[in-house]
């Protein structure tokens, strides 16, 4: 026993850490079922049940927001993950590798601006006398509301989502590609394989259990949709397709004291969404070989 | 013949990328072209990539705002005390777990206890209110602490270590050497680059975080620097939906927006190249196994 006691020590600050600022909200959950007055606390405050729960369901705009959030999520997770692989196939074709780093740094780049600042750039560039109005308009087009029209707001969250997150993945699958040996290619070579023979057959298998893993671990995440870049880039026009359980807890609870209300709501998605992450861990161990721990 | 046909798709290949790269880059070189022009371009948008009537007006009136001055102080502090904290907590942490169950025997609780929060969590509002009752409003501490351990740091991390064999950890045990002992002479200088590259995500995660300054400075005084330019930003485009072109004569908003932005940048920037180097290195290594 006295050989470990060095190990429980060096866990000590984190789980103190984790007790507290992970564990206690969670029994902070019990809001859901009060009627929570902060000058009451958790003690002094109103039973009510399962009463938050039954009005999040009856009203109207709790389904509209789930439906966004899924709708917006598996859109943003298909294509960043599509772009990503087709990027990543692209790179691995080119035979200047200085090229090759320069391009894959500039693609990279967006994913460590944080998301305020890219919405203040994609906001001027989209507005409605920005720079990509004038060109839509100089090649004979007509300007598109991009930030108060509920359809293109959803293709500007799916571009910019793009334009931040396809770096990142293209690096994660080009590290992959770099483990497949030349000596593959070399034989399909010798067999008279083409380009796109060679594609299909050896890069594209050896990559798919990457890709699969990726792929899993984001739908695990389905309920999250990206609250950073809507907070930062919506407005009130495009409330109704726009809005996921995210933002509208936030305004619910923060803006509008209802905590309760917000909690119930924060509490649906903490729970579908654990089962969703635990299904992912366990489909991205079965088809990926990925193990968390 | 074939030689010829390789040769076009390569050309075809590196033009599309590279137009790729352009696109995605030139929205950053507007950004620069804008907070460089003068007033009358830039509120007019007539500028594209390239200033238009060089001017640092945007930069002078930038520099001279002295709660953005604040803010930034704010946040290097922030970027310091918290990747202090939470780099020294994720190699203690990462040690301990990284062993196997014969080696520590408590191993499966504390992975039990960290897996948990990774799955559930609270939410947003039981922890907003929690962290306001313990009194992190208006405290530095309100950044730093609440999510000082990212568990898949840990598990990058902890990914690393099982990469160093383990016959020198037990060298070391028989030649007298403790946990501690083990950790700071072997584990440590053997994970630098695993190191660096999470060292690099939290100076910029730090840097780039704005939500928990929203949340919980009340004092707007307190504001570390993306809080700032969310919550002054926005508030810059409802002045001049309001009154429109008044003080627009030596400064547009426009550019002095984007002279916030592009100071803002400036540190990812000077880590940037850095990153990009070891990216592949560090991190993909411990996040991807085989």
């Amino acid at each position: 026993m006295k050989k470990h006691w060095q190990k429980h020590i060096m866990m000590l600050p984190s789980i103190v850490i984790l007790l507290i600022f992970s564990y206690v909200p969670m029994v902070g959950l019990v809001m859901a079922f009060q009627n929570y007055v902060p000058s009451n606390g958790y003690f002094g405050s109103e039973w009510t049940g399962l009463y938050w729960f039954k009005y999040m369901f009856n009203m109207g705009n709790f389904t509209s927001v789930v439906w966004n959030t899924l709708f917006i999520s598996l859109l943003k997770i298909f294509t960043a993950l599509l772009a990503s692989v087709i990027v990543a196939l692209l790179l691995n074709e080119m035979v200047s590798k200085r090229l090759k780093m320069l391009i894959q740094s500039a693609i990279l780049f967006p994913y460590f601006v944080s998301w305020v600042v890219l919405a203040d750039i994609v906001k001027d560039i989209v507005a409605q006398d920005g720079i990509v109005n004038q060109i839509i308009c100089a090649m004979g087009g007509t300007e598109i509301s991009f930030l108060t029209d509920e359809k293109w707001f959803i293709v500007l969250l799916v571009v910019t989502n793009i334009w931040k997150e396809v770096g990142y993945n293209a690096v994660i699958i080009s590290a992959t590609l770099a483990t497949i040996d030349p000596a593959l290619y070399e034989a399909a070579d010798i067999d008279g394989a083409s380009r796109m023979q060679k594609m299909r057959f050896i890069t594209i298998p050896a990559i798919s259990t990457t890709v699969a893993m990726l792929l899993i671990l984001a739908l695990g995440g389905v309920l999250n949709g990206g609250f950073d870049q809507i907070y930062n880039l919506y407005n009130t026009t495009v409330l109704s397709s726009a809005d996921i359980i995210d933002t509208y807890v936030y305004r619910m609870g923060i803006n509008r004291g209802m905590y309760s209300l917000g909690t119930a709501v924060g509490f649906f998605k903490s729970v579908i969404g654990a089962i969703l992450l635990v299904l992912s861990y366990k489909a991205a161990d079965k088809y990926a070989g990925y193990q968390i721990f | 013949m074939k030689k010829q046909k390789v040769s076009i798709f390569q050309m075809v290949n590196t033009t599309f990328l590279i137009c790729l790269a352009l696109v995605g880059i030139l929205p950053f070189v507007h950004m620069i072209a804008v907070a460089f022009s003068g007033g009358a371009a830039s509120a007019s948008n007539s500028v594209g990539l390239v200033p238009v009537d060089f001017s640092l007006n945007a930069f002078e009136e930038v520099l001279q705002d002295k709660s953005f001055m604040k803010s930034i102080v704010i946040s290097v502090v922030r970027v310091f005390l918290g990747t202090v904290i939470t780099m020294v907590l994720t190699i203690l942490t990462a040690y301990p777990v990284s062993l196997s169950a014969k080696e520590f025997p408590g191993r499966k609780f504390y992975v039990v206890f960290m897996v948990i929060t990774m799955l559930f969590s609270g939410g947003l509002l039981p922890a907003y209110i929690l962290n306001t009752r313990i009194g992190l409003v208006n405290t530095i501490w309100a950044l730093v602490v609440p999510g000082a351990i990212p568990i898949f740091n840990v598990i990058v991390l902890l990914n690393f270590y099982r990469g160093i064999p383990n016959e020198i950890r037990e060298a070391a045990l028989i030649d007298g050497a403790d946990d501690f002992c083990c950790l700071k002479n072997i584990y440590l200088p053997l994970s630098r680059p695993c190191l660096t590259t999470l060292t690099m995500f939290c100076v910029i995660g730090h840097w780039n975080a704005w939500f928990d300054g929203l949340l919980y400075m009340r004092d707007n005084t307190k504001y570390p620097l993306q809080t700032y330019l969310q919550v002054y930003l926005s508030s810059l485009s409802d002045i001049k939906s309001q009154q429109e072109v008044t003080q627009m004569l030596a400064t547009s908003d426009r550019s002095l927006m984007y002279a916030y932005i592009v100071l803002s940048c400036i540190p990812i920037l000077l880590v940037f190249p850095l990153l990009s180097k070891h990216i592949k290195s560090g991190l993909v290594l411990g996040s991807v196994k085989g």
